[in-house]
Protein backbone atom coordinates (compact mmCIF):
# COMPACT_ATOMS: atom_id res chain seq x y z
CA UNK A 1 0.00 0.00 0.00
CA UNK A 2 0.82 3.96 -0.59
CA UNK A 3 2.38 5.75 2.06
CA UNK A 4 0.28 8.69 0.61
CA UNK A 5 -3.20 8.23 1.15
CA UNK A 6 -5.80 10.49 -0.47
CA UNK A 7 -8.38 10.82 2.91
CA UNK A 8 -10.69 12.68 0.68
CA UNK A 9 -11.39 9.48 -1.69
CA UNK A 10 -14.49 7.56 -0.87
CA UNK A 11 -13.10 4.59 -0.62
CA UNK A 12 -10.26 5.07 1.44
CA UNK A 13 -12.94 6.61 4.06
CA UNK A 14 -15.95 4.33 3.57
CA UNK A 15 -15.31 1.36 1.72
CA UNK A 16 -11.98 0.19 2.65
CA UNK A 17 -13.05 -0.26 6.22
CA UNK A 18 -16.58 -1.82 5.19
CA UNK A 19 -14.52 -3.90 2.87
CA UNK A 20 -11.35 -5.04 5.51
CA UNK A 21 -13.97 -5.26 8.52
CA UNK A 22 -16.22 -7.44 6.73
CA UNK A 23 -13.11 -9.64 4.99
CA UNK A 24 -11.99 -10.31 8.98
CA UNK A 25 -15.50 -11.35 9.93
CA UNK A 26 -16.12 -13.77 7.55
CA UNK A 27 -12.37 -15.12 7.84
CA UNK A 28 -12.71 -15.34 11.87
CA UNK A 29 -16.01 -16.73 11.55
CA UNK A 30 -15.08 -19.40 8.88
CA UNK A 31 -12.09 -19.94 11.70
CA UNK A 32 -14.71 -20.54 14.48
CA UNK A 33 -17.42 -22.92 12.86
CA UNK A 34 -14.32 -24.84 11.57
CA UNK A 35 -12.76 -25.55 15.61
CA UNK A 36 -16.78 -25.45 17.03
CA UNK A 37 -16.87 -28.89 14.62
CA UNK A 38 -14.25 -30.41 15.87
CA UNK A 39 -14.83 -29.47 19.16
CA UNK A 40 -18.52 -29.82 19.75
CA UNK A 41 -18.91 -33.90 19.84
CA UNK A 42 -15.91 -33.88 22.31
CA UNK A 43 -17.25 -31.60 24.67
CA UNK A 44 -20.92 -33.19 24.39
CA UNK A 45 -19.33 -36.55 25.21
CA UNK A 46 -17.13 -35.54 27.99
CA UNK A 47 -20.20 -33.58 29.64
CA UNK A 48 -22.54 -36.91 28.97
CA UNK A 49 -19.70 -39.01 30.16
CA UNK A 50 -18.66 -36.90 33.43
CA UNK A 51 -22.52 -36.81 34.37
CA UNK A 52 -22.80 -40.57 33.98
CA UNK A 53 -19.89 -41.08 36.18
CA UNK A 54 -21.16 -39.19 38.97
CA UNK A 55 -24.26 -41.24 38.89
CA UNK A 56 -22.41 -44.36 38.63
CA UNK A 57 -20.29 -42.99 42.02
CA UNK A 58 -23.45 -42.03 44.07
CA UNK A 59 -24.95 -45.50 42.53
CA UNK A 60 -22.40 -47.92 41.63
CA UNK A 61 -24.75 -50.73 41.82
CA UNK A 62 -26.31 -49.80 38.88
CA UNK A 63 -25.77 -50.85 35.57
CA UNK A 64 -27.42 -48.27 33.46
CA UNK A 65 -29.72 -45.35 33.71
CA UNK A 66 -32.79 -44.57 31.76
CA UNK A 67 -33.36 -40.62 31.23
CA UNK A 68 -36.60 -39.61 32.98
CA UNK A 69 -36.15 -35.74 33.42
CA UNK A 70 -38.88 -34.99 31.33
CA UNK A 71 -41.49 -36.41 33.85
CA UNK A 72 -39.94 -34.34 36.98
CA UNK A 73 -42.80 -32.88 38.46
CA UNK A 74 -40.83 -30.75 41.04
CA UNK A 75 -39.10 -27.77 40.57
CA UNK A 76 -35.44 -27.97 40.79
CA UNK A 77 -34.71 -30.72 39.34
CA UNK A 78 -32.09 -31.21 36.88
CA UNK A 79 -32.22 -34.73 36.10
CA UNK A 80 -33.79 -37.74 36.97
CA UNK A 81 -32.26 -40.73 36.67
CA UNK A 82 -33.67 -44.44 37.11
CA UNK A 83 -31.06 -47.38 37.40
CA UNK A 84 -32.11 -49.40 34.67
CA UNK A 85 -31.94 -52.69 36.59
CA UNK A 86 -34.23 -51.20 39.58
CA UNK A 87 -30.66 -50.22 42.10
CA UNK A 88 -32.27 -47.36 43.08
CA UNK A 89 -32.74 -43.35 41.54
CA UNK A 90 -30.38 -40.67 41.03
CA UNK A 91 -31.36 -37.34 40.94
CA UNK A 92 -29.36 -34.17 40.40
CA UNK A 93 -30.99 -31.20 42.03
CA UNK A 94 -30.66 -27.38 43.12
CA UNK A 95 -30.17 -24.85 45.70
CA UNK A 96 -30.02 -21.25 45.74
CA UNK A 97 -26.68 -20.71 47.51
CA UNK A 98 -24.64 -17.45 48.22
CA UNK A 99 -22.70 -17.48 44.84
CA UNK A 100 -25.62 -19.20 42.44
CA UNK A 101 -27.05 -22.60 42.28
CA UNK A 102 -25.64 -25.21 44.42
CA UNK A 103 -26.22 -28.51 42.62
CA UNK A 104 -26.64 -31.79 44.42
CA UNK A 105 -26.28 -35.43 43.18
CA UNK A 106 -28.33 -37.83 45.50
CA UNK A 107 -29.18 -41.59 45.00
CA UNK A 108 -32.06 -43.03 46.70
CA UNK A 109 -33.00 -46.86 47.14
CA UNK A 110 -36.48 -47.85 45.51
CA UNK A 111 -38.05 -47.20 48.69
CA UNK A 112 -36.86 -43.32 48.99
CA UNK A 113 -34.25 -43.86 51.52
CA UNK A 114 -30.91 -41.65 50.69
CA UNK A 115 -27.95 -44.22 49.54
CA UNK A 116 -25.39 -41.02 49.03
CA UNK A 117 -25.20 -37.66 48.85
CA UNK A 118 -22.66 -35.80 45.88
CA UNK A 119 -22.26 -31.97 46.23
CA UNK A 120 -21.08 -31.35 43.39
CA UNK A 121 -19.13 -27.99 42.31
CA UNK A 122 -20.35 -24.75 43.23
CA UNK A 123 -19.09 -21.55 43.10
CA UNK A 124 -20.07 -20.85 46.71
CA UNK A 125 -17.29 -18.76 48.83
CA UNK A 126 -13.81 -20.49 49.38
CA UNK A 127 -13.35 -21.51 53.12
CA UNK A 128 -17.37 -21.67 53.75
CA UNK A 129 -20.10 -23.34 51.46
CA UNK A 130 -16.80 -24.33 49.22
CA UNK A 131 -16.06 -27.30 51.80
CA UNK A 132 -19.29 -28.89 50.34
CA UNK A 133 -16.96 -30.45 47.31
CA UNK A 134 -13.84 -29.61 47.88
CA UNK A 135 -13.12 -32.24 50.01
CA UNK A 136 -13.24 -30.65 53.88
CA UNK A 137 -14.17 -33.00 56.70
CA UNK A 138 -17.30 -30.98 57.17
CA UNK A 139 -18.23 -31.36 53.62
CA UNK A 140 -17.57 -34.93 53.51
CA UNK A 141 -19.34 -35.08 57.50
CA UNK A 142 -22.41 -33.36 55.71
CA UNK A 143 -23.02 -36.00 53.26
CA UNK A 144 -22.53 -38.78 55.27
CA UNK A 145 -25.07 -37.29 57.74
CA UNK A 146 -28.02 -37.38 55.31
CA UNK A 147 -27.34 -41.24 54.49
CA UNK A 148 -30.15 -43.02 54.98
CA UNK A 149 -32.52 -40.29 55.61
CA UNK A 150 -35.81 -40.84 53.55
CA UNK A 151 -39.09 -38.12 53.41
CA UNK A 152 -37.46 -35.26 54.10
CA UNK A 153 -34.46 -33.50 56.01
CA UNK A 154 -34.23 -30.89 58.22
CA UNK A 155 -30.75 -28.62 59.04
CA UNK A 156 -29.56 -28.44 62.46
CA UNK A 157 -31.71 -31.81 63.00
CA UNK A 158 -30.71 -35.46 63.22
CA UNK A 159 -27.36 -35.01 63.13
CA UNK A 160 -27.40 -33.27 59.89
CA UNK A 161 -25.48 -30.23 60.77
CA UNK A 162 -24.15 -28.47 57.38
CA UNK A 163 -21.37 -26.39 57.40
CA UNK A 164 -20.26 -23.67 59.96
CA UNK A 165 -19.90 -20.32 58.99
CA UNK A 166 -21.87 -21.73 55.64
CA UNK A 167 -25.70 -21.45 56.57
CA UNK A 168 -26.96 -20.23 53.47
CA UNK A 169 -25.10 -22.82 51.42
CA UNK A 170 -26.01 -25.90 53.71
CA UNK A 171 -29.80 -24.67 53.69
CA UNK A 172 -29.51 -24.66 49.60
CA UNK A 173 -27.41 -28.00 49.53
CA UNK A 174 -30.84 -29.52 52.40
CA UNK A 175 -33.48 -27.79 49.63
CA UNK A 176 -31.88 -29.28 46.93
CA UNK A 177 -31.95 -32.84 48.90
CA UNK A 178 -35.54 -31.87 49.75
CA UNK A 179 -36.58 -31.09 45.93
CA UNK A 180 -35.43 -34.40 44.81
CA UNK A 181 -36.92 -36.66 48.06
CA UNK A 182 -40.08 -35.03 46.83
CA UNK A 183 -39.38 -35.97 43.00
CA UNK A 184 -39.10 -39.52 44.07
CA UNK A 185 -42.23 -39.34 46.28
CA UNK A 186 -44.07 -37.62 43.51
CA UNK A 187 -42.82 -39.82 40.88
CA UNK A 188 -43.78 -42.99 43.19
CA UNK A 189 -47.16 -42.24 44.31
CA UNK B 1 10.97 3.59 16.81
CA UNK B 2 14.13 2.43 17.94
CA UNK B 3 16.11 -0.54 17.12
CA UNK B 4 15.33 -2.47 20.87
CA UNK B 5 16.41 -5.45 21.75
CA UNK B 6 14.49 -8.53 21.69
CA UNK B 7 15.63 -9.67 24.85
CA UNK B 8 14.62 -6.27 26.26
CA UNK B 9 11.59 -6.81 24.68
CA UNK B 10 10.59 -9.87 26.44
CA UNK B 11 12.00 -8.92 29.77
CA UNK B 12 9.96 -5.28 29.80
CA UNK B 13 7.07 -7.52 30.73
CA UNK B 14 8.14 -9.49 33.34
CA UNK B 15 8.39 -6.22 35.86
CA UNK B 16 8.94 -2.81 34.31
CA UNK B 17 6.14 -2.64 32.37
CA UNK B 18 4.59 -5.48 34.47
CA UNK B 19 0.62 -5.45 32.43
CA UNK B 20 -0.93 -6.19 36.11
CA UNK B 21 1.34 -4.57 39.00
CA UNK B 22 2.46 -1.88 36.90
CA UNK B 23 0.17 -0.76 33.58
CA UNK B 24 -2.50 -1.66 35.78
CA UNK B 25 -4.58 -3.46 32.78
CA UNK B 26 -6.51 -6.28 33.36
CA UNK B 27 -7.65 -5.99 37.09
CA UNK B 28 -11.08 -7.58 37.22
CA UNK B 29 -9.97 -11.07 35.96
CA UNK B 30 -6.87 -10.50 38.51
CA UNK B 31 -8.78 -10.06 41.81
CA UNK B 32 -10.87 -12.47 40.54
CA UNK B 33 -9.17 -15.96 39.81
CA UNK B 34 -6.20 -15.45 42.10
CA UNK B 35 -7.84 -17.36 45.06
CA UNK B 36 -5.92 -20.41 44.00
CA UNK B 37 -2.43 -20.55 42.11
CA UNK B 38 -3.47 -23.47 40.16
CA UNK B 39 -6.15 -20.96 38.27
CA UNK B 40 -3.77 -18.23 38.37
CA UNK B 41 -1.70 -20.78 35.99
CA UNK B 42 -4.55 -21.60 33.96
CA UNK B 43 -5.52 -18.14 33.48
CA UNK B 44 -2.22 -16.80 32.89
CA UNK B 45 -1.47 -19.37 30.42
CA UNK B 46 -5.05 -18.62 28.55
CA UNK B 47 -4.49 -15.09 28.12
CA UNK B 48 -0.39 -15.53 26.95
CA UNK B 49 -1.83 -17.58 24.48
CA UNK B 50 -4.46 -15.07 23.58
CA UNK B 51 -1.98 -12.44 23.75
CA UNK B 52 0.39 -13.72 21.59
CA UNK B 53 -1.67 -14.82 18.57
CA UNK B 54 -3.27 -11.54 18.85
CA UNK B 55 -0.52 -9.87 18.96
CA UNK B 56 0.67 -11.64 15.75
CA UNK B 57 -2.41 -10.85 13.97
CA UNK B 58 -2.60 -7.45 14.36
CA UNK B 59 0.55 -6.43 13.87
CA UNK B 60 0.49 -8.40 10.51
CA UNK B 61 -2.67 -7.13 9.87
CA UNK B 62 -1.57 -3.29 10.89
CA UNK B 63 -1.27 -1.68 7.32
CA UNK B 64 -4.36 -3.50 5.98
CA UNK B 65 -6.30 -2.15 9.04
CA UNK B 66 -8.11 1.09 8.69
CA UNK B 67 -8.12 3.63 11.36
CA UNK B 68 -11.33 4.19 11.38
CA UNK B 69 -12.42 1.03 11.84
CA UNK B 70 -8.84 -0.63 14.04
CA UNK B 71 -10.60 -1.33 17.19
CA UNK B 72 -13.89 -3.17 15.77
CA UNK B 73 -11.17 -5.29 13.64
CA UNK B 74 -9.26 -5.70 16.77
CA UNK B 75 -11.87 -6.88 18.97
CA UNK B 76 -13.48 -9.59 16.39
CA UNK B 77 -9.65 -10.44 15.96
CA UNK B 78 -9.08 -10.91 20.21
CA UNK B 79 -12.48 -12.55 20.66
CA UNK B 80 -12.21 -15.58 17.93
CA UNK B 81 -8.82 -16.52 19.79
CA UNK B 82 -10.46 -16.11 22.97
CA UNK B 83 -13.54 -18.03 21.71
CA UNK B 84 -11.11 -21.13 20.23
CA UNK B 85 -9.35 -21.04 23.21
CA UNK B 86 -12.32 -21.12 25.37
CA UNK B 87 -13.77 -24.67 23.10
CA UNK B 88 -10.49 -26.04 23.57
CA UNK B 89 -10.20 -25.93 26.67
CA UNK B 90 -13.71 -26.75 27.28
CA UNK B 91 -13.03 -30.06 24.92
CA UNK B 92 -9.32 -31.14 26.37
CA UNK B 93 -9.58 -29.51 29.85
CA UNK B 94 -12.86 -29.24 30.94
CA UNK B 95 -11.67 -28.89 34.87
CA UNK B 96 -10.00 -26.09 33.70
CA UNK B 97 -12.96 -24.62 32.26
CA UNK B 98 -14.80 -24.64 35.27
CA UNK B 99 -12.01 -23.14 37.71
CA UNK B 100 -11.86 -20.13 35.13
CA UNK B 101 -15.91 -19.82 34.57
CA UNK B 102 -16.72 -16.68 33.17
CA UNK B 103 -13.32 -15.27 33.14
CA UNK B 104 -12.23 -17.46 30.27
CA UNK B 105 -14.65 -16.17 28.02
CA UNK B 106 -13.89 -12.84 29.78
CA UNK B 107 -10.27 -12.33 28.12
CA UNK B 108 -12.01 -10.68 25.35
CA UNK B 109 -12.31 -7.54 27.43
CA UNK B 110 -9.07 -7.58 29.83
CA UNK B 111 -7.89 -4.75 29.23
CA UNK B 112 -4.35 -6.10 28.54
CA UNK B 113 -4.81 -7.90 25.27
CA UNK B 114 -6.20 -4.73 23.49
CA UNK B 115 -3.90 -2.59 25.34
CA UNK B 116 -0.87 -4.50 23.80
CA UNK B 117 -2.68 -4.27 20.66
CA UNK B 118 -2.82 -0.16 20.67
CA UNK B 119 0.33 0.54 22.74
CA UNK B 120 2.59 -2.62 20.71
CA UNK B 121 1.24 -4.67 18.10
CA UNK B 122 -0.16 -1.77 15.83
CA UNK B 123 3.36 -0.35 15.13
CA UNK B 124 5.38 -3.31 15.51
CA UNK B 125 6.96 -5.79 13.17
CA UNK B 126 5.27 -9.62 13.77
CA UNK B 127 8.32 -11.03 15.99
CA UNK B 128 8.39 -8.21 18.39
CA UNK B 129 4.71 -8.06 18.60
CA UNK B 130 5.09 -12.20 19.52
CA UNK B 131 8.39 -11.74 21.83
CA UNK B 132 5.94 -8.80 23.46
CA UNK B 133 3.04 -11.16 23.63
CA UNK B 134 5.64 -13.73 25.42
CA UNK B 135 6.92 -11.15 27.89
CA UNK B 136 3.40 -9.61 28.89
CA UNK B 137 1.82 -13.31 29.21
CA UNK B 138 4.39 -13.77 31.71
CA UNK B 139 4.59 -10.92 33.62
CA UNK B 140 0.52 -11.37 33.39
CA UNK B 141 0.76 -14.93 34.90
CA UNK B 142 3.76 -13.76 37.32
CA UNK B 143 1.45 -11.40 38.88
CA UNK B 144 -1.59 -13.85 39.29
CA UNK B 145 0.59 -16.28 40.55
CA UNK B 146 2.41 -13.95 43.01
CA UNK B 147 -1.44 -12.78 44.59
CA UNK B 148 -3.04 -16.12 44.48
CA UNK B 149 0.36 -17.24 46.70
CA UNK B 150 -0.60 -15.39 49.16
CA UNK B 151 -3.92 -15.36 48.98
CA UNK B 152 -4.11 -19.43 49.34
CA UNK B 153 -1.41 -20.09 51.78
CA UNK B 154 -3.15 -17.10 54.22
CA UNK B 155 -6.25 -18.39 53.35
CA UNK B 156 -6.44 -21.27 52.95
CA UNK B 157 -3.24 -22.79 53.87
CA UNK B 158 -1.88 -24.72 50.82
CA UNK B 159 0.11 -23.69 47.92
CA UNK B 160 -1.08 -25.14 44.35
CA UNK B 161 -3.48 -27.52 46.28
CA UNK B 162 -0.65 -29.17 49.02
CA UNK B 163 -1.33 -28.05 52.83
CA UNK B 164 1.58 -26.18 54.03
CA UNK B 165 0.24 -24.58 56.92
CA UNK B 166 -0.49 -26.89 59.91
CA UNK B 167 -4.35 -27.53 59.91
CA UNK B 168 -4.07 -25.94 63.96
CA UNK B 169 -3.55 -23.15 62.49
CA UNK B 170 -6.46 -20.85 61.72
CA UNK B 171 -7.06 -19.62 58.50
CA UNK B 172 -7.47 -16.00 57.51
CA UNK B 173 -10.32 -16.90 54.75
CA UNK B 174 -11.14 -12.86 54.25
CA UNK B 175 -7.63 -13.43 52.46
CA UNK B 176 -9.92 -15.79 49.58
CA UNK B 177 -12.72 -13.62 49.39
CA UNK B 178 -12.90 -9.85 47.58
CA UNK B 179 -10.78 -7.69 50.47
CA UNK B 180 -8.10 -9.88 50.52
CA UNK B 181 -8.02 -9.92 46.73
CA UNK B 182 -7.42 -6.27 47.07
CA UNK B 183 -5.03 -6.32 50.11
CA UNK B 184 -2.68 -8.46 47.94
CA UNK B 185 -2.69 -6.88 44.54
CA UNK B 186 -1.71 -3.51 46.99
CA UNK B 187 1.24 -5.46 48.47
CA UNK B 188 2.66 -7.02 45.73
CA UNK B 189 1.93 -3.30 43.55
CA UNK B 190 3.87 -1.47 46.46
CA UNK B 191 6.37 -4.19 45.90
CA UNK B 192 7.24 -3.32 42.77
CA UNK B 193 6.87 0.64 43.14
CA UNK B 194 9.46 0.15 46.06
CA UNK B 195 11.78 -2.29 43.89
CA UNK B 196 11.84 0.50 40.77
CA UNK B 197 12.64 3.35 43.67
CA UNK B 198 15.05 1.31 45.24
CA UNK B 199 17.33 0.31 41.86
CA UNK B 200 16.76 4.12 40.58
CA UNK B 201 15.01 2.83 37.84
CA UNK B 202 12.23 5.24 37.00
CA UNK B 203 10.79 4.99 33.67
CA UNK B 204 8.77 7.51 31.64
CA UNK B 205 5.23 5.77 30.97
CA UNK B 206 3.52 5.52 27.49
CA UNK B 207 0.72 6.72 27.05
CA UNK B 208 -1.78 5.84 25.00
CA UNK B 209 -2.17 5.26 21.53
CA UNK B 210 0.30 5.03 18.66
CA UNK B 211 -0.58 8.23 17.05
CA UNK B 212 -0.06 10.73 19.60
CA UNK B 213 3.46 9.24 19.71
CA UNK B 214 4.08 9.63 16.41
CA UNK B 215 2.91 13.04 16.17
Amino acid sequence: MSDVKNTSSTFETIVKPIIVLTVICVITSALLAFTNSVTAPIIEAAELAAAQAAYQEVLPEADGFEDLTAQAPVEGIIAVMKATNGAGWCFQAEGKGYGGAVPVIISVDAEGKILAVKFMQNAESAGFGMKLWDGNAEGVAFADALKGKSGSVTLKADGVDGITGATISSKAAVSAVNAALECFAAMNA
Amino acid sequence: MAEKSKMSIVTNGLIKENPVLRLVLGTCPTLAVTTAVSNALGMGAAATVVLICSNIVISALRKVIPDKVHLPCYITIIATFVTLVQMVVKAFLPALDTALGVYLPLIVVNCIILGRAEMFACKNTVVDSALDGVGMGIGFTLALVGMSSMREIIGNGSWLGITIVPESIDRFTLMTSAPGGFFSFGVLMALVVWYETKTNNKIDRKIGCAKKEEN
